[in-house]
């Protein structure tokens, strides 16, 4: 089985209906890959419907997504190295190395907890990872004793600019 | 950016329940972006225990909504 994480706002903007998330959501499905949000996702979420005004669009969207993961297939599996904080210290000694320069906390915690469910791919609209150097942030990643992988890191962006390729043809 | 035509936008797909139906705010991506990236600096200062209460209780949310609606049905 292949996965693929969605990040945050990734989520917020394919329950938004917009067009580039859609497209990226239609692309991984086609290519037989199973969706999956990490823990610090889904925390967030909660976070975003706690800290947000109630009108503000980013409250309704993140417990709309919520609500909506499992009819979009999209599954929230737990992991033993999420639980016990491994894959956190973990994403803390990789931010303190500098292989992601400028990415909060739970950016890099959300980039290793996809690498410790063995996910091949994260769709993110984060700059910081989307800008990080992947050779070494790889095998960074896969230094952390936990059977964690090395993840492409992929924007809707690069997505859709595939797909446009590939129509070409 | 242009629409799809041929795909239902995810919230066309998923009908609304009653607790949802009310007016559904446009979604403006720079404004629920910019309120993520607020989220992102707000979490450099979370413990754990305040983050693991975070998803609680929004599993906590679904996990009523839904218990309320099975027993409705």
């Amino acid at each position: 089985m292949r996965l693929a994480a969605l990040d945050t706002k990734f989520l917020l903007a394919f329950a938004g209906g917009e067009s580039d998330a859609e497209e990226t959501f239609e692309y991984l499905r086609k290519n037989g890959f199973t969706l999956i949000v990490t823990e610090s996702v889904l925390e967030q979420l909660g976070e975003l419907t706690h800290s947000c005004n109630k009108t503000h669009p980013a409250h309704y969207y993140a417990m709309y997504a919520y609500w909506t993961l499992p009819r979009w297939g999209i599954l929230e599996p737990a992991n033993p190295y999420v639980e016990n904080g491994t894959s956190g210290a973990h994403a803390e000694k990789i931010r303190e190395q500098g292989l992601l320069p400028n990415a909060t906390r739970i950016e890099a915690e959300i980039l290793v907890e996809a690498s410790c469910h063995r996910c091949d791919l994260l769709v993110t609209f984060s700059e910081p990872l989307l800008n990080a150097l992947p050779g070494p942030l790889n095998l960074a990643l896969m230094e952390g004793g936990m059977d964690a992988v090395a993840v492409a890191i992929a924007s809707p962006k690069m997505i859709a600019e595939r797909l446009g390729g590939m129509g070409e043809k | 950016m242009k629409k799809r035509t041929n795909v239902k936008s995810a919230t066309d797909r998923i009908p609304m329940n009653k607790s949802t139906s009310g007016a559904r705010p446009v979604f403006d991506r720079e404004r629920v972006f910019a309120e993520v990236d607020a989220s992102n600096r707000r979490f450099e200062k979370y413990t754990a225990d305040q983050r693991r209460r975070f998803a609680a209780a929004i599993r906590a949310n679904r996990l009523g909504v839904h218990e309320t609606c099975r027993v409705r049905h």
